[in-house]
């Protein structure tokens, strides 16, 4: 007796046979049977024919289209990487690799000469992923990403914006960063 | 395995120490979600028993070295709380409860598909609040339900139910007395739907054919526990899914 769409299923619940479908995600196939793999709701596609299940609690990965938060780890002359802490609307920690990186030519809407005027350790960054595999690559040429947050390379402390640059107020020094419009505005960090 | 034998374990009516038939379970109650900032959690009553289990991840494995490259490492954590039995437990693992964390982790590594979450670690943690004999079970019948609530992708849900032999009687599920003055005490990890066994061990000793009466108890007792550990994830769900639709209901 093959499952309704919609139906909850638990793992080890039998949804249909695999004469009728093959066994999408969520699901696996074991003698002859389609099994769900996780708590989920169940969903068919009469056009290719697959079943799958729809995780009522899903796992948190990392995906193509996400917008990111990330801290600065390391700097160099063709790439920033980034250390992923968390997926924007998301509330659950990631899943696998959290590292990603920022290529030169993906780093802003104009052409960037140093990379190391626009990043520095310990900025938090906002980006969008545009390749999840096999390694994660972001990029912050849009006005809505780039730095959120800013710490002096002299002192450590928050920096605040002033226009295009970031100001600390306990060094009275001014740097250069790669800003996003959303800078000193994120409620999360 | 005591061997204080002047105490009756099992008296003229066939019936044990606390009333039960030799092939009597001891009542359960199974809650799925109790935790609210747990990926997924489960809480089990199990007669004096009670067992909070909490899942984690997957999320990246600390320290590094113990990533694998191709899986998921399942990690368990069981610990008594030092109020748990009569006598204070002294805090922190012991050898007993690292060989549970181990043993568990192995039966539930079995089910989670790992495979699907490379360089990853799924942390199970397992809580014993109050233990009267079979806790072990217990705890790895939480855990399962634990990491089925996470939305884990896993093959199946394992169960975990002991037997054992009690005044030459094969009895299911020992209850304190029976576990410290039985002869012997076997607890199970088993799969209903497919009939595996990722968990057995023998404290004590029995024949052959007294083992697979007592592995038979279990694997009856095993199908019971599994309809309880699916209605209480059935339970928690059905709701979620019911307002998940309306909300998309409300939206159109």
């Amino acid at each position: 007796m093959n499952k309704e769409k919609g139906e909850v299923v638990l793992p080890g619940d039998e949804i249909a046979t695999s004469e009728e479908y093959i066994a999408g995600a969520g699901t696996y196939e074991e003698d002859g049977k389609i099994i769900s793999s996780q708590v989920g709701t169940v969903e068919y596609n009469d056009d290719e024919l697959i079943v799958s299940t729809k995780p009522l609690n899903p796992v948190v990965e990392i995906e193509r289209g996400d917008i990111v938060l990330g801290v600065v780890t390391m700097v160099r002359d063709t790439m920033v990487v980034i250390d992923i802490k968390k997926v924007e609307g998301k509330d659950r920690e990631i899943a696998g690799d959290t590292s990603g990186t920022i290529h030169v030519s993906k780093a802003s809407q104009a052409y960037v000469k140093d990379l190391k005027k626009e990043f520095k350790i310990g900025d938090y960054v906002r980006a969008k992923v545009i390749q999840a595999k096999p390694s994660v690559q972001l990029t912050t040429g849009y006005p809505e990403y780039g730095v959120v947050k800013a710490l002096c390379s002299k002192c450590r402390g928050p920096m605040v914006r002033k226009g295009t640059m970031v100001y600390c107020p306990n060094c009275e020094r001014t740097e250069t960063r790669k800003i996003s419009s959303m800078y000193g505005k994120m409620r999360d960090i | 395995m005591g061997m204080k034998m002047d105490i009756e374990l099992i008296d003229k009516n066939g019936l044990r120490i606390d009333g039960r038939k030799p092939e009597e379970l001891r009542p359960i109650k199974i809650e799925a979600g109790v935790l609210k900032r747990a990926d997924g959690s489960a809480y089990v009553e199990w007669g004096k028993n009670k067992i909070l289990a909490a899942v984690y991840g997957p999320r990246e494995a600390h320290p590094r070295h113990l990533q694998k490259s191709n899986k998921a490492i399942v990690q368990v954590r069981y610990n008594m709380a030092p109020f748990s039995v009569g006598d204070r437990k002294r805090p922190g693992p012991d050898r007993r409860s690292v060989e549970i964390s181990k043993i568990t982790s192995e039966a539930l590594e079995h089910v989670v598909m790992t495979e699907l979450f490379p360089r990853s670690s799924i942390d199970v943690f397992i809580e014993v609040l109050q233990a009267n004999a079979g806790t072990r079970c217990a705890g790895l019948t939480a855990a399962s339900v634990a990491l089925a609530d996470a939305g884990i992708p896993m093959k199946d849900l394992v169960v975990g139910v002991a037997s054992g032999k009690v005044d030459d009687v094969v009895v299911l599920d020992l209850g304190k007395e029976e576990d410290n003055y039985g002869q012997a005490d076997v607890p199970m990890g088993y799969i209903p739907r497919t009939g595996e066994i990722v968990l057995l061990q023998m404290d004590g000793d029995m024949t052959q054919e007294e083992l697979f009466k007592a592995m038979e108890m279990s694997m009856d007792a095993a199908k019971y526990i599994y309809g309880l550990q699916k209605e209480a994830l059935r339970k928690r769900y059905e709701m979620i899914a019911r307002e998940e639709t309306e909300e998309i209901e409300g939206v159109q």
